[in-house]
This record gives structure tokens, sequence and C-alpha cells, in this order.
């Protein structure tokens, strides 16, 4: 289980104004659900994600991981081995194709040293996502948006995460590919006992998910 | 995608600012290679001005007088002091008798004039003379003459080509003189380099290689062959390192009054004559290379955090993926180190063409600057000939490099502590 106790974060405007952001929250995440983190713009959603993988800290409050803070299991550790991220803008290398965005990954990880088992690993991910060889081997610019929602999906599950975080993840396509998306994520939960978490102002993913913690700006 | 791969593919998609890059490391690299060569060309220069003089100091008896024995004890007991020369330059023109003058050979002249004659030198201590002090003769075989130990050294190519050897004798006539005398050989020495001999004429002064080949002779005898003796009024005492000079000048000012001794400083008053432009020239040069090292370390720092502002994105991607921050950093730098060592390589390739075909226009320029020539062209070209040093140039090389890994692992730590969103945001 991940869990947020009692967090509060702030930060500085460039005006050295101190501005609040979570006060106080409190929030479980279990394997096997999907969540969505809801809320308008500026109330802490992707503060939210980016503090449940340890690229922030609190003000005050724990991060934890089946009860161990996420201080003591390290950032890179986490990020390495138990949390993925999924976001907006997908941020693929652009010169690279899918199956090397999502082994460099996996090289990244260290779980896999042999190039031919990583690529074998990372052709399966994307098999499953629905992309086809030519696709696959295709450079990112030349896919479309919700083919390279995948790949980031594809590259959030090649270290083996139990905790996908996505964030916005489908802001930026359109209805098919929402739902696709959607689909996916339900898919990874039922199938795979992945926790995913989505940071998220869609009414359609609110909807669809098992758990919706809203926040107010 | 390989590391190597990936960090070629991330510096040939921004063409642009790779060249900018290199480009200010190229540049800034050969002015610090021509910094280097000018800062050579003052050291051997020094040098030469220094084996002129030979680390020597010259005491010089006022009333004209012979030095007493005990001041020269006094002298020679002093730290540093390694030994003296009568100041006079005791040499004499003979012609071989048993045996034929066999000229010295160089090779920067193609040709070279002879001589029947030899010159014959009688030295106190010939293992200081100039050409020995200076390494341009070393003995190869036997000893050097001396009171204890009469007799001649000669040169080994005139040993070979006459069939001589130690233990043989040589006989020496003398024109002025009409007499005849015998030498034993007591020493053979090999020239490194050949000496070299200053003509004044009517078109000038210049130098040339001795067509007489040395022979040298203990004191005793060289004055005992002339039926004279010739009072000792000036020493030219010699100092072990060019260092000491300061303190055996000093040491020796106390014991030889100034009333009635003059002493020189040789290397000082040879600087003050001929090499102030050295020393004009060492301020130059070291104010170059200054100049270029913290103006260079301020451009490329600048133009490094414009680099790195580039890698935000890929730099965001990683921390996301949990790569540590070393890695991070060493990727950046590994990125940065390609792009210098192919630059410094090619700025090798230039810098060292433009000193071998400007160095002379360079120096010009940078005496130039300082309102003063050589005046003696032979070191000038003694200077050009050996200023050019691949040690320097790779030293240069060397710091530049560090320059660059020092500006990317400032700029690359500060983007490994940032949260990716910053990082894309600022993307």
């Amino acid at each position: 289980m991940l869990s947020m106790i009692n967090v509060s974060y702030s930060y500085k405007t460039k005006s050295k104004v101190d501005v609040e952001v979570l006060n106080k929250k409190s929030m479980e995440f279990e394997q096997g659900k999907f969540y969505t983190i809801y809320g308008a713009s500026g109330c802490g959603k992707t503060t939210c994600l980016s503090l449940l993988g340890g690229l922030d800290s609190p003000r005050d409050g724990v991060i934890s991981l089946d009860g161990v803070d996420i201080k003591e299991i390290g950032y890179n550790n986490l990020r390495k081995n138990h949390v993925s991220y999924v976001f907006q803008d997908f941020h693929l290398f652009s010169y690279m194709t899918a199956v090397e965005n999502v082994m460099l990954a996996i090289n990244i990880s260290g779980k896999i040293k042999n190039k031919k088992d990583a690529k074998e690993k990372a052709v399966a991910l994307l098999e499953s996502l629905g992309l086809v060889d030519a696709e696959m081997n295709r450079v990112i610019t030349k896919l479309s948006g919700g083919q390279q929602q995948r790949v980031a999906i594809a590259r959030a599950l090649a270290t083996d995460a139990n905790y996908i975080l996505a964030d916005e993840p489908t802001g930026n396509l359109d209805k098919e590919n929402t739902q696709n998306i959607i689909d996916i994520f339900k898919q990874l939960v039922l199938e795979q006992n992945k926790c995913v978490i989505a940071a998220t102002h869609s009414e359609s993913l609110k909807k669809q998910c098992d758990v919706c913690f809203s926040l107010e700006a | 995608m390989g590391l190597f791969k990936r960090i070629v593919t991330e510096i040939t998609r921004r063409p642009f600012r790779t060249i900018i890059l290199a480009i200010a490391i190229l540049v800034l690299s050969v002015l610090s290679m021509i910094g280097g060569f000018l800062q050579n060309a003052v050291n051997m220069a020094y040098q030469e001005y220094v084996k002129l003089e030979g680390y020597s100091i010259v005491v010089e008896s006022r009333s004209g007088e012979t030095i007493p024995s005990e001041l020269i004890d006094q002298i020679l007991a002093l730290d540093h002091v390694v030994g003296y020369n009568d100041i006079g330059g005791h040499e004499l023109d003979y012609k071989p008798v048993n045996f034929m003058n066999i000229p010295y050979k160089s090779n920067s002249y193609t040709s070279v004039s002879t001589s029947e004659y030899i010159t014959l030198y009688g030295n106190i201590s010939t293992s200081l003379y100039s050409t020995f002090r200076n390494g341009n003769m070393i003995l190869k075989d036997g000893v050097f003459p001396s009171s204890h130990e009469k007799g001649v050294i000669i040169d080994s190519i005139l040993a070979a080509k006459n069939g001589l050897d130690i233990g043989k004798e040589i006989e020496l006539y003398s024109d002025t003189e009409d007499k005849t005398i015998t030498f034993e050989i007591i020493g053979i020495y090999e020239t490194l380099q050949a000496p070299e001999i200053r003509i004044d004429n009517s078109q000038g002064a210049y130098y040339t290689i001795s067509p007489k080949s040395y022979i040298f002779c203990d004191y005793d005898s060289f004055f005992e062959l002339r039926d004279s003796v010739d009072p000792l009024r000036s020493l030219m005492v010699y100092v072990d390192e060019y260092e000491n000079i300061e303190i055996v000048y000093n040491e020796i000012r106390e014991i030889a009054p100034e009333e009635e001794y003059g002493l020189i400083n040789c290397l000082e008053s040879t600087l003050s004559e001929y090499g102030a432009v050295v020393v004009a020239l060492e301020g130059t040069s070291s104010g170059l290379l200054k100049f270029t090292y913290i103006t260079s370390l301020v451009i490329l720092f600048l133009m490094t955090l414009l680099w790195m502002r580039d890698h935000y994105y890929e730099a965001g991607i990683y921390i996301a993926l949990g790569t540590e921050k070393i890695k991070i950093v060493l990727y950046f730098i590994t990125e940065i180190l390609i792009i210098a060592l192919t630059t410094l390589a090619i700025s090798l390739v230039i810098g060292r063409g433009v000193i071998y075909t400007y160095g002379e226009k360079i120096l010009d320029i940078a005496t130039g600057f300082t309102n003063s020539k050589f005046s003696d062209g032979l070191i000038q070209i003694k200077v050009l000939d050996n200023a050019f040093s691949y040690q320097s140039i790779l030293s240069a090389c060397g710091i530049y490099l560090l320059i660059v890994v020092i500006s990317t692992l400032l700029s690359s730590v500060a983007i490994a502590n940032y949260n990716p969103r910053q990082l894309f945001d600022a993307d």
C-alpha cells in the first residue's frame, strides 16, 4: 500500500509568496485498484503524484510504501522498482523508436542486463498494449497521440512497478483514444494487480475509476 | 539504443549549438597554446642567456693587483661555489705538427670552413669552461687537465681521424714563438653542439662554427709555453645553480670589500643588456595566458550552462525513470567530453600549424607589444627552434578539458536535483 499521511505541501512564488497546495491530506492506494485524484487546475493533483513518486518532499507528513517511509527506501530506488510515471505529454525521446524508449527504462532499472532479453520484453509489452511491429520500430514522432501514450504506459510497465502514477494521461487524446487508455488501465488493475493512480480533471476518467479522491483548490 | 549512440544522437540533433561550443573551445585553446609557446620562448631565451654566462660572478681587483690566494680560498669555501677560472680568455692558435686539424660540424650548417690551426685553451678549471658547463661538450674518456693532471684533452673526431688516444702525444708549433711543444693526451671529449664564434665584418656581425678544433690544457702549462705568468686580477666564480647567484654574490661581497673589488652578477648583467626583451616578454606571455584562462572559464561556463539548458527535457525523463543523479551528471559530462576531446584534437593540429608557420611572426608581435627586440639574432633563432613543445600544448589542452568538465559538472549537478516537472516546464 502506498500511503500519504497528513501531508502538507507549499511552494514559494517568484515574489516569495508562500502558496499552500496541500494541507494535512491523507490518502491510501492499494494494488488491484484504479484511483483518480480529481480536481480543477491548481488544486494539487500533480503535486500529489510528485510526492507519491518521491520527486518532491512534503513540508509535513509522511509518504510510505508498505509502512516504510519512502525516504528510507530511497527516491531513485522507489522510481526504479516500485512506481512509474505516465505523463500527459508522454515525455518520450522523440528521436528513439517505441522499442528503444521502453528498452531505456528497462536498462535504467537494471533488471535485465542482456540487450536481447530487454528487447524481447519491450516488444512483448508494446504488443500487449496493441502496437504492431511496424509501429514499434517507428520513431516516436511518427506515431499518433494514442500510440505514443501506449508507448509511455509500456515504458511505465517496463520496470515491473506495481504503482503507476499517471498525470493527466488522457489530456492530449481524443475521445476514442481516451477510452482506449482507460481500458488499458482497467486491464492492468484487473489482470496484473497494478495500482493505477491518475491525476485528472476528466469526468470520464473519474466515472470509470474504483476510488476517487477529490481535491479543492 | 546504446549509451554512446544516444549521446552522439543528442549531439548531432543540435548542430548549431555543438558547432558554437566547439568553435569557442577551439579558439580559446589555440590562444592558450600561443600563450604557452610564448612562455616557452621566454624560458628558452632565459636558458640561453644563462648558458652564455654559465651562472657566474666576476670578481675584479679594482687596483689591478693580483687577487690574493687567501681570498680565492675563502671564495671557494663558500656553499654553492663550484670553482673558478681566470676571466681572461687564455687561448692561442697553434699549428698541429703530428696530426691535422679536423673542423667541427653542425647539422644547422651545410658548409663548414676549415683551418690548419687548432686553438689551445688554458683554464684553471676546464670542466667549468662554458662549453662543458653547458653540456655542449662532454668528457668521454680520461680526466680534465688541472694543476695535478697536466696534459690536454682533445675532440673525439679529431682523435679518431688522426688515430690519437689517451697516453699518446701531440706536437704543436707556435708561429709567434717559433717553437714546438709536446703534450700528453689525458682525455677525450665529445662535441654535442659545435662551438660558435662571432665574426664581425663590414657586413655586420654573425656567428659561425669554429673552424679550429679546441684543445684544452691546464693553466700552468699554458703559461709555461709562453714563458710568462699572467697575474690573476679577475676571476670568474661559478655557482652551482642560477638561483644561487644572488646568495653567492652577497657572500662574496662580505669577504671582498667593495672599495677593493668589483663584483658583477653576470646573468643579471647579460639580461639587462641583451635580455630586457625576455623579462618584458615574460610579463606579456603570462598576462596573455592568465587572460585566456580566466576568459575561457567564464565563457565556457556560460556556454555549458546554455548547453545544459537544452538538456532539461532529457534530464527530466532520466530523473522520472529513477536514474541516479551521479549517472545523469556522468552522462552529460561524457557528452561534453566527446565534443571537447574532438575539438581539442583538431585544435592541437591547428595550434601546431599556427605556431610552426607563424612562430616568428607571433614572437615579433609579442616583442612589439613589449617595445623591445631580441638583440641577439642567434638567440632568437634558437628560441624559435626550441620553443615549440608538445608538452606545453598538451598541458593547454588538459587545462581546457578540466575547465569544460568543471563547467558541466556544476551545471549538471544543479539539473540533477530538479523535479522533472520543473525541467519539462522550463523546456
